[in-house]
């Protein structure tokens, strides 16, 4: 948890925009832990995790969104149960919020 | 409206003291006017909600289930109309809220430096947990035995225990060479918020540490965070297998379960299965 804050901390002190991915709920044979969370910078790169492949792609497009316009959003995922294709292994309903954080000193509307 | 930049340094600064805040999110509304998605207040025990939220119902409840989602350590996503009461996701009227709790990271503090306490030292550091341990043996309480805990005392125990603070996100397990030593490690640990306190020991050496205390007159209710003989029953007999029974009773009674096998007999593959 320090950690999470301090990298929002570290980026947004240098006017950088961050966005958050934390899982408010989920359901069906993949549950994840509620509260679990994920940062993702402007360059690409990502802090801590939501719960792995199946989900993750989803929320990064979401984020990469965020990150642009700076509106916090909910995003439901439906996880379909692949098992027999060539997915991966999910089933359920994901809830994630995604927040935007910036320093509102250093970063204009 | 909550800077969020400033939401940020509340919950650094909290965290810094080892104390404890929980952000209270905005995920989603219907048929209310709630305002922005996102974070929109932070609770704090006996300060109550650092902004208005809602409706002065909504806003009641918020504070009561902060408190709760802060008391049980879990997130928890909630549904309220505009007079507070939780309603179903199928109500015509309602907001979603999320109640986050942000709490320092879980310590370990391990007293006795001995066999058991290494393998549980580095269970605790892939568990993330903050990890402390103490004996006053040097020979034993050293960083060449303990590379990952954060951090090694060599101290007498009676000493270590009457400066450090055990706070309620602080585990304690206590596996010392004798029983003398779990008796005196006990009675400074009794009256501290510890949520656990594992002790090692036959059920015969725990019921003599028990007498002991009881007939000093402490109270068999200060006995409620106390977890001896320590661990969930694996079998364990190794050292290595000790630790892992602790590790296993420390993250069943965090994550709340039920410490059995998931396996579902019924469930079995039969041979024919498959065709």
């Amino acid at each position: 948890m320090e950690e999470y804050f301090r990298q929002i901390a570290a980026r947004t002190g240098e006017g950088e925009r961050v966005a958050s991915a934390v899982v408010v709920s989920s359901r069906g044979s993949t549950p994840q832990d509620i509260g679990a969370r994920m940062l993702f910078f402007r360059d690409g790169s990502t802090w801590g995790t939501v719960g792995g492949g199946c989900v993750e792609a989803d929320v990064r497009a979401e984020a990469i969104r965020v990150l642009a316009d700076g509106r916090s959003r909910a995003l439901e995922i439906d996880l379909i149960d692949d098992i027999k294709g060539e997915g991966d292994v999910c089933g359920g309903t994901l809830e994630v919020l995604l927040e935007s954080w910036s320093d509102a000193l250093l970063i204009s509307p | 409206m909550i800077d969020r930049a400033a939401a940020v340094a509340a919950a650094q600064d909290a965290l810094a003291r080892r104390s404890a805040i929980a952000f209270v999110h905005l995920v989603g509304a219907r048929g209310i006017e709630a305002g922005e998605i996102g974070i929109r207040a932070i609770y704090e025990s006996g300060q109550g909600l650092s902004h208005a939220v809602a409706t002065p119902g909504i806003d009641q409840a918020l504070a009561r289930l902060a408190g709760e989602s802060l008391a049980s350590g879990h997130p928890r996503a909630v549904n309220l109309d505009a007079a507070g009461q939780p309603v179903s996701r199928r109500a015509r009227v309602y907001a979603r809220f999320l109640l986050d709790p942000i709490m320092a990271t879980p310590r370990l503090l391990i007293v006795g430096a001995g066999h058991i306490a290494v393998p549980l030292a580095r269970l605790a550091a892939v568990l993330e947990f903050e990890t402390i341990v103490v004996d006053e043996r040097a020979d034993f309480a050293n960083r060449e035995r303990f590379p990952t805990a954060d951090e090694v005392h060599a101290q007498s125990f009676e000493e270590f225990l009457d400066e450090f603070e055990v706070d309620e996100r602080t585990h304690v397990v206590l596996v010392t060479r004798a029983h003398r030593f779990d008796e005196l490690a006990l009675r400074r640990l009794l009256g501290s918020p510890a949520p656990y306190i594992g002790m090692i020991g036959s059920r015969r050496r725990v019921h003599i540490v028990y007498g002991t205390l009881l007939a000093e007159g402490y109270e068999p209710e200060q006995f409620e965070k106390v977890y001896a003989p320590i661990g969930l029953d694996i079998g364990a007999r190794t050292p290595a297998e000790i630790a892992i029974a602790i590790a296993a009773e420390i993250v069943d009674l965090r994550r709340q379960g039920k410490g059995r096998r998931l396996s579902l007999r019924e469930f079995r593959p039969e041979a024919g299965d498959g065709r």
